[in-house]
């Protein structure tokens, strides 16, 4: 069973994700304050992280940031959602450490098949590395 | 050299940002006999001109006799910057002044142009600031995408997902109800923000109206800048002198403010009457619109009223009387147009043809359209047929139109 820590802060954005996730067998835990992510996660070290771009107190890309710096976190993998479709968007996420950008809206089987992609292969490189 | 004063105030005004006809009111003259001066077409001197300098916070030596020194200056810069560098083009340069001397009008054209490149030059990277900048749109964009991602995600759910308890069920078909109202208020203010004058400080000035109202009563123009063409029309300017508010009253019974009987009440040619009427404001004249097209359905000119929107660049509701009377050249077009709220306006369009430019071609037009509201309920014989229109096929709800061209926007999504 997945952990999937969600990072967004639109209460009927997360209501969907999490049923979405849930339904999967997933475990989630939602944290909708920028501020108060990297703790949380950094605490409970997820699978993934779902990170919206635009957050109170803290944007996605500094949680990111912050999350990269920690090496036991290095790799985990982490897809953000964003409004903001932009080259230069997209360009600044995957500076930030980010794995995957969708743009929302998005199609939830779409967003499904990106996460066990994501988890996949992080899954192949520690075997990798562990063997 | 008095023949670029005009030239001169208009390009101070300008730099102020002050319309014409604010400008005109606080020196105590008529819009349009600012309009003449600006052109160089009435001299201007003495108290008038000092009042003018005082109203654009400038010397009136600099507006008298800088002109031409500032001529100089802005072609010197324009003409180095298209200069090839290499070539010594400094006596070219320093003889501009006596081509200004000589060939004013000439010298004028090019500083005119110039002058409107620069203008055009800040109204884009004006446009583009705000494109990239603006906070509202920028907000605005950003609230819809989250409440279309909600509202899709949600919708997938319910539709996709074959079991789920009845509770989570209501509750996502509310969050979709919640979504959608926040989506449709965004929509709503941000088409208003769109619509709103401080979307483009600068816009361009032949197709748009100025929007402030005025405080002086007495003062019967409306903020409105018209194009400059009308400077040199000498049936506008006599239209300007003669049909005033008073006597528009005072002759009512002959003409009953529709706009082609007092064109032949005043004995004037009607697109002079049209672009007059526009201007005025007086308490029991109806509120006039205007629209000016090309045969390309381009727009070259319009002003639009609280009630009916006019295309700003482009072809409209192809019912209008405008393109009609592209059929009858020469001949008017009236015609009262209802739209979809009830509301029903009058409506005279005529087409002209222009100069042949070519013997074996048949000569381009322009059409002209003057409207105001005449009622929501019953129509008046007298303005002509009534007939259904709307502003643009795409919103229009009108689903039945014979002339429709494009699908109505909300129907398409419907279906999707």
């Amino acid at each position: 069973m997945y952990h999937i820590y969600i990072v967004e802060d639109e209460p009927n954005i997360i209501e969907a994700l999490r049923y979405l996730f849930e339904n999967e067998g997933w475990q989630v835990d939602v944290i909708s304050d920028g501020a108060l992510a990297t703790a949380a996660i950094r605490k409970d070290k997820p699978a993934l992280l779902v990170l919206d771009y635009m957050l109170p107190n803290k944007s996605g890309l500094s949680v990111a940031k912050e999350l990269r710096a920690d090496h036991e976190l290095a790799d985990m993998p982490i897809l953000m959602l964003s409004a903001k479709g932009q080259m230069k968007d997209k360009q600044q996420a995957a500076l930030a450490g980010i794995d995957a950008f969708m743009t929302k809206p998005f199609a939830n089987a779409e967003l499904l098949s990106k996460i066990k992609e994501l988890i996949s292969a992080r899954a192949s490189t520690s075997s990798r590395v562990g063997s | 050299m008095r023949l670029l004063i005009g030239a001169r105030i208009r390009s101070q005004r300008k730099q102020a940002g002050i319309s014409q006809a604010s400008l005109a009111q606080k020196v105590g003259i008529s819009a349009s006999y600012l309009n003449l001066i600006e052109n160089d077409k009435r001299p201007v001197a003495g108290k008038l001109l000092s009042d003018i300098a005082q109203a654009l916070h400038v010397n009136a030596d600099k507006l008298s006799r800088g002109v031409t020194t500032d001529m100089i200056e802005r072609l010197q810069q324009t003409a180095r910057q298209f200069s090839d560098p290499a070539q010594n083009k400094q006596e070219e340069l320093e003889s501009l002044e006596a081509f200004i001397t000589h060939f004013p009008e000439w010298a004028r054209l090019l500083d005119n142009h110039i002058t409107s490149r620069e203008d055009l030059e800040k109204v884009t990277e004006l446009l583009s600031d705000r494109m990239a900048h603006d906070p509202i749109l920028s907000d605005s964009l950003h609230i819809m995408l989250s409440n279309i991602t909600a509202i899709r995600s949600t919708a997938e759910l319910l539709t996709l997902q074959g079991s789920m308890p009845e509770a989570q069920r209501t509750r996502f078909t509310q969050n979709i109800f919640q979504e959608s109202k926040r989506l449709s208020t965004t929509a709503e203010k941000l088409l208003g923000h769109f619509d709103s004058k401080s979307f483009l400080e600068q816009p361009p000035k032949s197709a748009t109206q100025k929007g402030a109202k005025k405080s002086d009563q007495n003062q019967h123009h409306s903020m409105i800048e018209l194009p400059e063409s009308l400077s040199s029309d000498n049936a506008y300017q006599e239209a300007a002198e003669t049909i005033t508010p008073r006597s528009l009253h005072a002759s009512y019974a002959h003409h009953q403010f529709h706009p082609l009987n007092i064109a032949d009440y005043f004995d004037l040619p009607a697109r002079a009457v049209f672009y007059h009427l526009i201007s005025l404001e007086d308490e029991g004249l109806p509120v006039f619109g205007l629209l000016e097209i090309d045969n390309a359905a381009g727009v070259i000119f319009r002003k639009e009223t609280a009630q009916f929107r006019l295309p700003s660049r482009s072809g409209a509701c192809s019912r209008w009387p405008i393109y009609r009377a592209f059929s009858t050249p020469g001949y008017p077009v009236m015609m009262q147009m209802q739209l979809n709220s009830g509301e029903i306006f009058s409506a005279t369009a005529l087409a002209q043809p222009a100069e042949r430019d070519h013997s074996q071609l048949a000569p381009v037009s322009r059409s002209i359209m003057i409207f105001h509201q005449i009622g929501t309920a019953q129509s008046k014989r007298e303005y002509g047929p009534l007939l259904d229109v709307g502003f643009h096929c795409s919103v229009c709800a009108r689903t039945q139109c014979p002339d429709r061209r494009e699908t109505y926007a909300l129907i398409a999504e419907a279906n999707e």
